[in-house]
């Protein structure tokens, strides 16, 4: 019988896997080290991540280095206007079997276990709802017959944000469902000589397979069993809660505030990242950590605080100085107190 | 913290008040006082923040959040994992703000303390001390005076002074009340009384003495016979006086044989009398200081004097002509108070401000505010007074002669 909680070994072993990840990926994708500690975070609480970057920052060579890493089969597809759901679910096709004509359903590229879906915001509504769909259930029904997904499923979506004529912004229901929203910077002058100096432009880099897949949902499920204090999850409730309008000084501008949704992923996210640095427990310290890429596209500001040069990452931050770790009538400080 | 501060300052007002009012206050009692306040306030403090007091469980969840334990504590505490090793130099996120946490004790002891010190008027502080009854300083000076001259024993000093201490003990209000006035009257009189015999005893004994001593062969057995009843009567009562005479003056005489006086030398003798003299002449010298016994109280007579005086200018006013009419105030001091028909209050001046009290009135003047009644009304506005030539007028002062050189080419 499974114990409620992951055991020391576990999350030794754990712990072990991910520094071997990381030092591979970091050999993929030079001077993003956050980037790939997030990413690793978000596949390990099996959550879908939306990456935000300018085009050759190696979005796609991080998700292909992850695959390989992993052991896991990819796929990519180009989001256009034209993209149809079918052309990323698949289709029925008419076929003779057995001199009889049935459709046969032909499996699209979402069936993989890591779907880098490019440029995502640039394909209509129609379409992003049909992937969105199979993110939240996993599964794809056509023609009235489910297909269920392999295990592990993810999805790295990627945006541009320039270029935005003629793209569809995700609507809000639907970017809930990526886990992470990353936002991928440019390289410093030493990481560009770096890359410069090892790489050459159209050959990718050799990546070892590091995890077999089912090693890697071993680590999905030991990350699961994480314990999470009772005041660290009443802490993801109170900072979930406080980005309502009126729940938070910080909130003012906020239109709508994060969902349940996102206080679930909050804890997921933290016990994935406890059980990458080895600890038995989720704490603040990774709530603080992960709240901003959780919660980033998850508060939205109503159109005055927009004009006032308002983010959601810094509504986010306020929020973060604002509500204390634990709900106390004591302040820590009298300026607290008044 | 805010009650200790406005402890303080009540506190502070208190004192100061009283001192202003002249009681003395003293500083052991006042400290004692303010300990106590301090105290009763703590535990007041204590008694409103006990429920703001946490547990144990939330000081490991704020020790581990100042020491970046991972929620290592809480974890440990349900049993989910280790206990944390205690590392050295750990910084458990306390810190005395001793500005902030001393400050409302500094403002209280301070403002105890600087009501207890800031200086009151003179005036104000020594007003009822010093302003008592006559008599008693009197009877001091009297028994002081009797006490240097070896009347009296330092003893028998002590125990006049004592029943005046008693009356001065009373509340200072009372002082000038008619049982504190009467009472100190009677002990006065009584002390007069008891002076007044002992010198006159000591007077009716030197003189036997001398009598005795040097007219011993003129006097006739009768006369003789007649001063030693005198001489004893004089030294049975000095011994039952209540006013008791120095006893080494009372063994001397008491050692004396009157029908022997050949037992003494002649200076033994004249020095014993000397000292009797001179000692009958300070008792002496005493009941003809003002306000003894038989002096009628000299002020008393001088302010009937000016009385009278006072009456005598008074009943002459108002008497017709052109000074009829009521004419000038009657300053006499009678029942019922002068008016002099002002309805105002009036106060003495003093030039003198650094014995001025706090808050006290230094003068009031009699005036009126100056207020220019010069009638203004309203001025028209954007009138133009100029009566020169208009517009041509301004056109040549406004214009540059740069400007008049390139309008003149333009219209030319």
């Amino acid at each position: 019988m499974t114990d409620a909680y992951a055991s020391d070994l576990e999350i030794q072993s754990a712990s072990q896997h991910v520094a071997a990840l990381r030092r591979t990926l970091n050999e993929v994708l030079f001077g993003q080290e956050e980037l790939i500690d997030l990413m690793l975070c978000g596949v390990i609480a099996r959550g879908h991540v939306l990456l935000e970057g300018l085009p050759g920052l190696g979005k796609t060579e991080l998700v292909k280095g992850l695959s390989k890493a992993l052991s896991l089969t990819t796929r990519r597809v180009q989001f256009t206007p034209d993209l149809l759901p079918g052309d990323i679910t698949g289709n029925p096709v008419l076929q003779e079997v057995d001199g009889k004509r049935e459709f046969v359903f032909q499996p699209g590229p979402i069936f993989t276990n890591l779907l880098l879906a490019d440029e995502i915001n640039r394909a209509s509504p129609k379409t992003q709802s049909a992937l969105l769909e199979a993110m939240q259930e996993r599964r794809v029904t056509v023609l009235g017959q489910t297909h269920t997904l392999p295990e592990p499923f993810f999805v790295l979506a990627t945006q541009n944000p320039i270029e935005l004529e003629g793209t569809y912004p995700l609507p809000e229901a639907q970017v809930d469902r990526f886990l992470f929203k990353l936002e991928v910077l440019r390289n410093s002058a030493a990481t560009l000589a770096k890359i410069v100096t090892h790489r050459e432009l159209g050959v990718e880099p050799q990546v070892a397979s590091m995890l077999t897949r089912e090693a890697f949902a071993q680590m999905q499920a030991t990350a699961r069993r994480i314990f999470l204090p009772e005041i660290v999850a009443d802490y993801i409730a109170r900072i979930v809660d406080a980005t309502h309008p009126g729940q938070s000084q910080a909130s003012q501008g906020v239109r709508f505030g994060a969902s349940p949704r996102a206080a679930l992923s909050l804890a997921a996210a933290s016990k994935a990242r406890a059980l990458m640095h080895g600890r038995p427990n989720a704490s603040f310290e990774d709530v603080q950590a992960l709240a901003l890429p959780v919660l980033n596209h998850r508060v939205l500001l109503d159109y005055t605080a927009r004009m006032d040069g308002k983010t959601s990452a810094g509504i986010v931050r306020a929020i973060l100085a604002e509500v204390p770790v634990q709900k106390l009538a004591t302040p820590r400080t009298l300026k607290e107190a008044a | 913290m805010p009650l200790l501060v406005a402890a303080g300052v009540v506190g502070f007002g208190v004192i100061f008040v009283l001192r202003s009012r002249g009681m003395m206050l003293d500083a052991t009692q006042a400290w004692s006082w303010a300990a106590g306040v301090w105290v009763a306030l703590l535990i007041v403090g204590w008694w409103m923040a006990r429920r703001q007091f946490i547990s144990s469980e939330q000081a490991l969840v704020r020790l581990e959040s100042e020491l970046r334990l991972h929620n290592a504590l809480s974890t440990a505490l349900v049993g989910r994992g280790m206990w944390p090793e205690i590392t050295e130099q750990a910084d458990d996120g306390w810190r005395w703000r001793w500005q902030t946490v001393g400050g409302p004790f500094a403002a209280f002891f301070g403002s105890v303390a600087l009501a207890l010190w800031l200086p009151v008027a003179q005036d104000a502080e020594a007003a009822a001390p010093v302003v008592e009854p006559q008599a008693w300083g009197q009877m001091e000076h009297w028994l002081e005076q009797l006490q240097e001259e070896q009347i009296v024993t330092e003893e028998e000093k002590d125990e006049q002074l004592e029943k005046i201490a008693e009356l001065r003990d009373q509340p200072t209000e009372k002082w000038f009340s008619h049982e504190s006035l009467n009472a100190g009257d009677t002990l006065k009189e009584q002390l007069q009384r008891d002076i007044q015999r002992l010198g006159q005893n000591l007077t009716t004994a030197e003189r036997s003495l001398n009598a005795l001593q040097n007219d011993a062969e003129q006097l006739s057995p009768a006369a003789k016979e007649q001063l030693l009843k005198d001489f004893d009567q004089a030294l049975a009562d000095m011994k039952s006086g209540a006013l008791e005479l120095d006893p080494e003056m009372l063994k001397a005489l008491a050692g004396i044989d009157p029908k022997n006086m050949k037992s003494l030398s002649q200076a033994q003798m004249k020095q014993l009398r000397e000292s009797m003299k001179k000692q009958a002449g300070t008792c002496n010298g005493l009941c003809e200081t003002p306000g003894f016994l038989g002096d009628g109280e000299g002020e008393d007579d001088k302010l009937t004097e000016m009385l009278g005086m006072l009456k005598e200018q008074g009943e002459g006013a108002g008497k017709g002509g052109i000074t009829r009419g009521p004419g000038t105030a009657p300053l006499t001091l009678s029942d019922e108070e002068n008016d002099f028909g002002t309805n105002k209050n009036e106060a003495v001046s003093n030039t003198d401000l650094s014995r001025a009290q706090v808050g006290s009135m230094l003068a009031l003047q009699d005036g009126k505010h100056e207020v220019d009644k010069t009638a203004k009304g309203p001025q028209a506005a954007g009138a133009v007074q100029n009566v020169g030539q208009g517009g041509e007028q301004v056109w040549r002062e406004s214009l540059t002669p740069e400007e008049k050189a390139v309008l003149k080419r333009v219209f030319k």
